[in-house]
This record gives C-alpha cells, structure tokens and sequence, in this order.
C-alpha cells in the first residue's frame, strides 16, 4: 500500500515535471507550422511611403545587400554561419529584450564578404527571389541625389518571416516565405559652395587697399533659403576669389556687386545668378565672376568682413580681413 | 676758358633747376596720382587715410574711424549684409547723417589724427538665418575741399583732371 503511494506520487511529480517542460519549450518550438527549410523565399524591399525620399525628382537608385548570417531549422533555431564577435542569432531570438538594431549594427560593422545577393530598388521597391531560409542582414549603401544624401540603417530580416514574433498576435502566426519589408532610410540635405572671382583690371595704389562688397541671396522653390554678404579686398591689381560654403544644393544664388570700391567701377553686370551644384558633385563649386577698373576718382575706402557663425545655441564672432580663408591672389 | 666759364654756368644752371625741381616734389605729390594696369604701379600719396575701429556687443557694431593720413579729410560709412538682416543705425552723437544713399556721413571733418563719433549699427538676425553669415563694413574719406567764399566741403566723385595729370585734392588749403 505504502509502495502504491510512493508509485502514484512519483508519477504525479512526473507529470507535473513534464508539464512544466512543455510549456517552457512552447514558445520556443515554433508560433505556427514547422518551417520549410527547402522552401525558396523571397524578399520584396521597399521605401517607406512617406519617405521624402519618394518625393526627390532626381531619387538615385538603391542597391541593397544581403548577407545570409544564420540558417534556421524546422523549429525557428537558428545556427550562425559568418563568424560575428557579440552576434549569435540563435541566442538573441531566444530573448524578448533582444536590441536587434544595435546587433545589425555590430554584424554590418563586422561583416566583409560578397553579398549572398543584391537588390536593386528602382523607384523606391526591389525584390530578390530564390533565397534560402535563413537570418538575412539588409545593408545599403550611402547613395545621393542632386540635393539630399540618403542614409539607411542596417537590419536582419528572418526567411521565412512570421509577424508573430514582433506583433505576438496568435493571428499572425503563419510563415511568410514571401516578404515584404520597409527599409530604413534617412534623408540629408547637401550643400554646395560658391566662388566670387575677382578682376581688378587697373589699380591706384596711392589710394591703398580696396575692399568690393557682395551680397549673396539665394531662393529654393520660391523661399528665402539663403542670404549672405562677402567681401575681397585688393592690394594690387589681379585676379582674387572668395568661396561661400554650406549653401543648400540647387538653390538659385543671385551675387550682386553691393559696393564697387572707392573710385573703382564695375565693368561687367552688377548681379549674376547662379544654380549651386552639390559639393563633390561635378561643376561644384559654381563660380560668378566680376570686373573693376580704376575710374580716376581721388576716394579711398577698404572694408572688414565680420563673420558670425552660431554653433551649439551660442554665437561666434570674428573680424577678417577678407570673408573667407579660402581667398586667393592670382595677381597678373 | 670764357667757354669753360660758359660752359660750367650752364651745368650750374641746370643742375639747380633739378635741385628746386626735387625739392619741390614733395608737396606736389600730394596733388598728382597714377594708377596701375595689371601688376605694373607707381605710387604717390594722395595724403588722406583712415582705418576702421570696431568693437561689438549686444548684437551692434560701434563703428570710428582714425584719420591715420596726413590731411584733414570727409568720412562716410556703409554697412552691408544679406537682405534677410537688418540694420538698424544709431547715432547717439548727433555728428553723423543718414545721406540716403546707403552711407552715413560723418559731419565734421576728421583731423590728422582724429577721430570720428561712434556709429552703432544693430544687426538683426531671423532666426531662420541662425547659421553662419558674414556683415560688411565699408569706410570711404575723401579729402578737404573749399568754396569760393571758403567753405570747406566733400566731392565724394571728385577725379583727376588725365589732361594735366593734376588733381583738385586739398585744392584751397
């Protein structure tokens, strides 16, 4: 009888022990059917709808990479297959809590080898098919337009795909061997520089230097974007430049001549424009150019530059003899 | 010898008319000027010259200008900056005027080594330009120049007369 006791006991305590293991290993085994591991995937990538990025009349294509970092078994476990120090997928898709970006990030970091397969998104969408399952890492390259520089953090991506395991909704539980996934993109604006050159075709030296003035509006799409003033003072007759830099690409600049010199006169137009081409960008910088000449006049007159600029919420000041260190002397 | 004689007072001659000639350059200078095409120059002081002094604070530059030349002269003063700022100028003195052509004119005449009343231009900055710019200040001066009944006043369009090669600065002085 006391044999019969300690029998069932043991039997409950069983029972219970593997109870106990089925519920720990559920979440583990899979949210839906066994996966397919033979099945070929495959991975629509597209830019988010409200991405500016969509809006860019000059958008350059983008080329995706992919980078098969782990395969996965029947049961959603995943074995590495590139070698990335603090990435192991199996162990982060095991945790809740796992920082998947701050992975991605790490493993594109790491990572260095030809892609398993490229993606080419024309007008914002691509797709690669034929893929195998697996832990895909999603990498792209810095690309620009005329006007922005389009940035893309990195992302892993699991073929097949299941919403569960981000939404954890029962509903979302099936396998998606043919996914579609946002990338994740960032937009910047570029900017250009401008060149004011200088001709000072005759020059009065018993009347000292000579300062010319410019101010430099520029318009985007009809707005006030940029407005400036420059200056380039003369010590002998030449050719000087000045540069203005950090002007938003494909703004229209007009560049006025706003003081000619003590009794020197304008020879060419007193305002040029001038479309800014993004630095690095081939025609950058644009140049507007502009001659004077002695004009007999008995006036002297130089001028100084003072030049603010405003950087972490305070501002700066400084007097220069010219606008800009980048000045040259091509003196004839 | 008469002929030595004649001869040495020739040479005497001539070399004194250069002498006068040298000594008198000096002061002609003032009154001459050329200029220079491309990197060729010849230089001769036209007497009148100032230098810019600055300071800054509270968004207002506080402009004087030193007559650092060797004659008396007019001053004028413009600041430049992209249309988005504005400048605003305060003349707490009562010795500059608005000349409506974009420069202040400064009344009095500057002496040799005087210096004007303070001009104070306040910049204002929107702050959708809260970025990086730059503001221009440009000074002019020209020299003395007298009426027929004495009065001093300014040609700030005054030239040289190319035909004689001699100018009207300090003209009357």
């Amino acid at each position: 009888m006391k044999s019969l006791r300690l029998k069932r006991g043991r039997i409950a305590g069983a029972l219970v022990v593997m109870l106990l293991l089925t519920c720990l290993y559920i979440p583990a085994v899979n949210a839906a059917d066994a996966i397919n591991t033979n099945t070929k995937c495959s991975l629509t990538l597209e830019v988010p709808t409200d991405s500016a990025y969509n809006q860019d009349t000059n958008k350059p294509a983008i080329t995706a990479k992919l980078y098969r970092v782990a395969s996965v078994s029947e049961s959603r476990h995943f074995t590495m297959i590139d070698t990335i120090p603090g990435v192991d997928i199996e162990t982060l898709s095991q945790s809740d809590s796992t920082d998947w970006a701050a992975a991605a990030q790490t493993a594109a970091s790491v990572i260095n080898r030809t892609p398993d397969t490229t993606v080419t998104l024309t007008n914002g969408t691509g797709k690669a098919s034929g893929l195998e399952t697996g832990m895909y890492l999603v990498m792209m390259d810095t690309v620009t337009s005329k006007e922005y520089e389009y940035t893309f953090t990195p992302y892993f991506i699991s073929l097949p795909n299941n919403l569960y395991y981000s939404t954890q909704k029962p509903t979302d539980d099936s396998w998606v061997y043919d996914a579609t996934s946002f990338i994740k993109i960032g937009q910047a604006p570029r900017y250009g520089s401008i060149v004011i050159e200088k001709t000072l075709e005759s020059y009065n030296e018993s009347l000292g230097q000579v300062t010319f003035a410019y101010t430099v509006e520029g318009k985007k799409a009809g707005v006030t974007n940029y407005s400036n003033a420059a200056m380039i003072t003369f010590n002998k007759a030449g050719i000087q430049t000045t540069i203005l830099t950090g002007i938003p690409a494909l703004t229209t600049v007009t560049v006025t001549e706003a003081y000619t010199g003590a009794s020197y006169t304008l020879s060419t137009a007193p305002d040029q424009t001038a479309s800014i081409i993004a630095d690095g960008d081939e025609g950058s910088p644009v140049k507007v150019s502009f001659t004077n000449t002695y004009n007999n006049e008995t006036k002297k007159g130089y001028g100084v530059a003072n030049h603010f600029s405003y950087n972490n919420g305070e501002w700066s000041w400084e007097q220069l003899e010219n606008n800009s260190a980048s000045t040259t002397d091509n003196a004839q | 010898m008469r002929r030595f004689l004649k001869k040495k007072t020739v040479w005497l001659t001539a070399a004194a008319v250069i002498l006068i000639g040298c000594i008198s350059i000096g002061p002609a200078m003032a009154y001459f000027t050329t200029y220079t095409k491309a990197a060729g120059s010849q230089t001769i002081s036209l007497g009148s010259s100032t230098t810019i002094r600055e300071t800054f604070s509270n968004w207002t530059k506080h402009i004087t200008i030193d007559n650092t030349g060797e004659n008396p002269c007019y001053v004028r003063v413009k600041v430049i900056a992209g249309s988005q700022f504005t400048i605003n100028y305060t003349d707490s003195t009562g010795n500059w005027y608005d000349g409506g052509d974009g420069y202040w004119y400064c009344k009095q005449i500057v002496p040799v080594g005087g210096s004007t009343a303070q001009l104070d231009a306040k910049i204002t900055v929107p702050d959708s330009m809260k970025t990086e710019f730059n503001v221009v200040v440009v000074q002019e001066c020209t020299g003395v120049l007298y009426d027929a009944n004495g009065n001093p006043y300014a040609d700030w369009t005054q030239k040289i007369d190319t035909t004689t090669g001699i100018s009207g600065e300090g003209a009357g002085e």
